[in-house]
Order: structure tokens, then sequence, then C-alpha cells
């Protein structure tokens, strides 16, 4: 299965979630989903996930200046946010056992 | 890796960012930086993180092969921010200087469209259009003998008059099958419509090869049928066609003085040709002058008068006057010079008062035993 169609349903809850454990960067933020096992997410469709984010108010954003190079932006929950992420965990621990149902009736049947 | 190749790194992520910017340029500045700010980071983290370029050469930076296109890149940033794929504005803006030109060029057509002469202009060129497709296709054709000619060596079965007129089957056969093709094409048929571009390629060769082609064909005729590399062309000195009049040593003359076999001066004698055509040295009526050797003004000459009151040329020496005696302002609009000239014509100067007399004629200018009879001075008279 292509996962990364799955992926394109998913990533945002799977960016809240990694930024509500501790604030990132854009490419922190996508080693972060590849360590957790999304080793297909790609770069842009992270940063566009977190700008997204960001302009619905889901996220708040700084920036940090770096000694030897760009600038770094560096993203953060805030309670939308939070709010954000409770809702589509819920929704996806619903979907999933829904999924998980459905797939594993199949099989037995 | 090493501060230059660190700067390498650098220059190639701006670079790489920068191309990204402008791929975004259709949207607002400040929604390409937002989508954007901290890519350089980003980029650089990235490329940290992945495998190491071989050698630490800054021109083995190459991010396209790690992040797949600029283009690539920012479509799939575009597509995850949510801002619209493919938008009426997705196609890259035109420069502004350009985009001022094509405006200025539709306000001049508008303002051309509107005038009354317009349409039925349009109208009378579009019922005209089969008349280019036949054009079209000769162009075509004609085009194609050129190559031919050009390569005539290979092709000699096929060599082309060079006046545009096919010369044999085989030519016909090719022009009458460009002609149907042009056509069909002409009438939206035989894929016209699926090749519009091709289509129009076609025309616009057909137009730029138009002035070639016509000034190949024009330039062709002076060279005639044959073909070959080198060309000996005889550039003829004079006119080519031998003029009416009398010519000595290509000089035309203009008066002939006639002596009898005893060298003495005739005047009145009418000469023919072997044909019995008067010989005339002028052909003009006497309308032109003519500069006489040894004689400062120029001459005109007026013609004898047969008994039959018919005007002869072939009366030599023609009798004139200078010619600022004739009234050339012609206040009654003649046709006969004679009637202009104020006195009586008189006989040019004479080359020779005396010329040397013919072995076995007598002084007094009668005939000699073996010669013909002479014409006298006295049996014609002069006016």
């Amino acid at each position: 299965m292509d996962t990364t169609q799955l992926l394109k349903g998913v990533l945002d809850v799977a960016v809240l979630a990694v930024v509500a454990e501790e604030d990132g960067y854009g490419y922190d933020v996508v080693r972060r989903l590849r360590a957790a096992g999304l080793a297909e997410v790609g770069d842009a469709s992270v940063y566009g996930t977190l700008r997204r984010l960001y302009s619905q108010g889901a996220l708040t954003s700084y920036v940090v200046p770096s000694d030897e190079g760009p600038h770094r932006k560096y993203y953060g929950i805030n309670a939308q946010g939070r709010a954000m992420l409770a809702a589509q965990r819920k929704d996806w621990r619903e979907f999933a056992g829904t999924m998980t149902r459905l797939l594993d009736g199949e099989a037995a049947a | 890796m090493n501060g230059t190749s660190q700067a390498g790194v650098r220059e190639a992520v701006g670079r790489y960012a920068a191309e990204v910017r402008r791929e975004l340029g259709d949207l607002p500045p400040d929604q390409v930086d937002d989508l954007t700010d901290g890519l350089e980071a980003d980029l650089a983290d990235a490329l940290a993180d992945g495998p190491q370029p071989v050698g630490d050469d800054a021109a083995t930076v190459d991010l396209a092969v790690r992040f797949g296109t600029p283009g690539a890149y920012a479509e799939e940033l575009r597509a995850a921010a949510g801002v619209p794929v493919g938008s009426p504005h997705r196609a890259k803006p035109w420069p502004e200087r350009v985009q001022r030109m094509r405006a200025a060029a539709g306000r001049a057509t508008s303002v051309v469209r509107r005038q009354p002469w317009v349409e039925p202009v349009v109208r009378a060129a579009s019922e005209l259009r089969p008349l280019w497709w036949l054009a079209r296709a000769w162009i075509g054709y004609q085009a194609l003998m050129w190559l031919v000619i050009q390569w005539d060596a290979l092709v000699w079965q096929i060599r082309p008059e060079r006046d545009g007129v096919p010369g044999n089957p085989v030519q016909w056969a090719i022009l009458l099958g460009l002609v149907v093709v042009s056509v069909q094409w002409g009438r939206g048929r035989w894929g016209a419509g699926q090749l519009t571009r091709l289509s129009r390629g076609v025309t616009v060769v057909a137009l730029v090869l138009l002035v070639p082609v016509v000034w190949f064909t024009y330039e062709s005729r002076f060279y005639g049928p044959e073909v070959s590399d080198v060309r000996y062309v005889e550039v003829p000195v004079g006119p080519a066609q031998p003029e009416a009049g009398v010519w000595v040593d290509g000089m035309q003359v203009s008066n002939l003085f006639l002596y009898d076999a005893a060298g003495k001066p005739l005047t009145g004698v009418q000469v023919f040709d072997d044909r019995g055509r008067p010989v005339r040295t002028t052909t003009d009526d006497g309308w032109s002058s003519w500069s006489l050797p040894g004689v400062e003004e120029p001459w005109a000459f007026v013609a004898a008068t047969d008994e039959d009151g018919r005007r002869r040329w072939n009366v030599y020496p023609l009798q004139g006057a200078p010619y600022e005696e004739f009234d050339w302002s012609n206040p009654t609009g003649t046709r006969d010079t004679s009637e202009l000239l104020e006195g009586e014509p008189r006989t040019p100067p004479l080359p020779f008062a005396q010329a040397p007399a013919v072995v076995g004629a007598d002084q007094d200018g009668s005939p000699g035993q073996g010669g013909s009879p002479a014409p006298s001075a006295e049996a014609t008279a002069a006016p």
C-alpha cells in the first residue's frame, strides 16, 4: 500500500503531536517524524504543514538566530493546537479502530 | 567538512531556496516569505543529516539530487500549506516590460479592429485563402526544387526547370501532391486540427520562404535551365539586338555621301538594299539631332519628297540644317519636320569635296566600260 497517500491524511496530527512534545524547527520536526517511523515523509510537506497549522492559529512561531548560518524558525503548540490535537487524536483512534475491526474481521472470514 | 565547503553548501542552499521562491513567484510576496522563512536552515540541516556529498568540493553540492527540482519542492510546499496549486496565476508571469508591450500591442490591435475598412479587408482576405493554399504549395515545391538543384548530382533525373513551372511528369506529380496536402490542411482535414502547431509552423515557414523563393525563381530566369557550378555568362557589350539605322564599325551613321566613279559628289541618290527596302539612317522621321564630325552644332535632317508626294528618307546625302534653325515648339502640330525649318534645307558638310576616281572611269563622270550605269546628279534633282 502506498503509505504516502495515508500519510497525507494524518500528517497534520502527526506534526501536532511532535511539536506538542517539544518545540521544533522545520527539519527538526522532519527528523523526529522519521525517527518515529514515518520514513517517507517529505521535507517540504512537513514545512508546508507547519506553515498551514501556524496560519490556522494552531501553532506559535519564533525565530532563533544562528551563529554559523541562517536563522531557524521554531514552532510551538498553543491552546488551540492542543485542542485540535486532542480532537484529531480521538478521530484517529475511532477511525483506526474501525479499520482494524474491518480488516481483522475480513481476514477472519 | 572544512570552512570552504561549508561556504559552498551555504551558497548552494541559497541558490536552491531562491529557485524555490521564484517558483512561488505568482503568490503575494508576504505569502512567499511565510512559506519559505527558515528554508535555508532547514535545507542546510537536512543536508548535514543526509549522506555527505562525495568529496568536499562545493561543486558537488547539488540539492536537486537530494530534494528534487526546486519546482517539485515548491509544489510540495504549496500543497502541504494548502495554497492552491494550478491556480490561474500559476503560469510564470511575464516580465513587466513584456507585459507592458503586450498590453500596448493589444490596445493597438483593438484600435485597428474598430476601423471601418478592417472588416471587409479581413473578409476578402479570408475568401482569398485558397489562393494562399496554392501559393504555399508552390513555395514548398520551389524550395524542394532548390534543394534538388543543390544536390542535382545525386538526383539529376528530376532536375528541375528553374522558372518555377514543372518540366516533366515527376515534377508535376510533386507539385500536385503538395497542392493537395496544402489545400486539405487549409480545409482543416488530414490532421490539421490535431497538428495545429505543425500546420501553423508550415505556414510560417512558407511565409518566411516566400521572398527567397520568389527571388530565386526570378533570378534563375536569367541563367536559364543550365545547371552547373561554373557558369559562363556572356555579357553583351552593346545592345543585344541590332538597332535600326545604318551602322559602320559599330557606330551609327547619320548620313551617306556618294561619289561617282570619277570621285565627284552626288546629290539626291536613292539607296535601296538587296531586297528593295529603302536604306534609312534615321528612323524617327527627323525628330532627333545628330552631331556631325567637325561640326560644332548638332544637325537635324528632313526627308526628300518623291513625285507622288511621299516623303523619302533614303535619298542621300540627307538634307538638313543646324538643330537651332528648326522651330521645335511646333506651333502647327505637324509631323513633318521640314515644315519647322525656317529656310531651305541644305547638304551638310561633305567628308571630301572629291573622292579618288575609280580605275577605268572617265574624268567627266560617264560610266566606265566594265561598270554599271552610275546615277548622276542630273538624273534625280535634289529639292
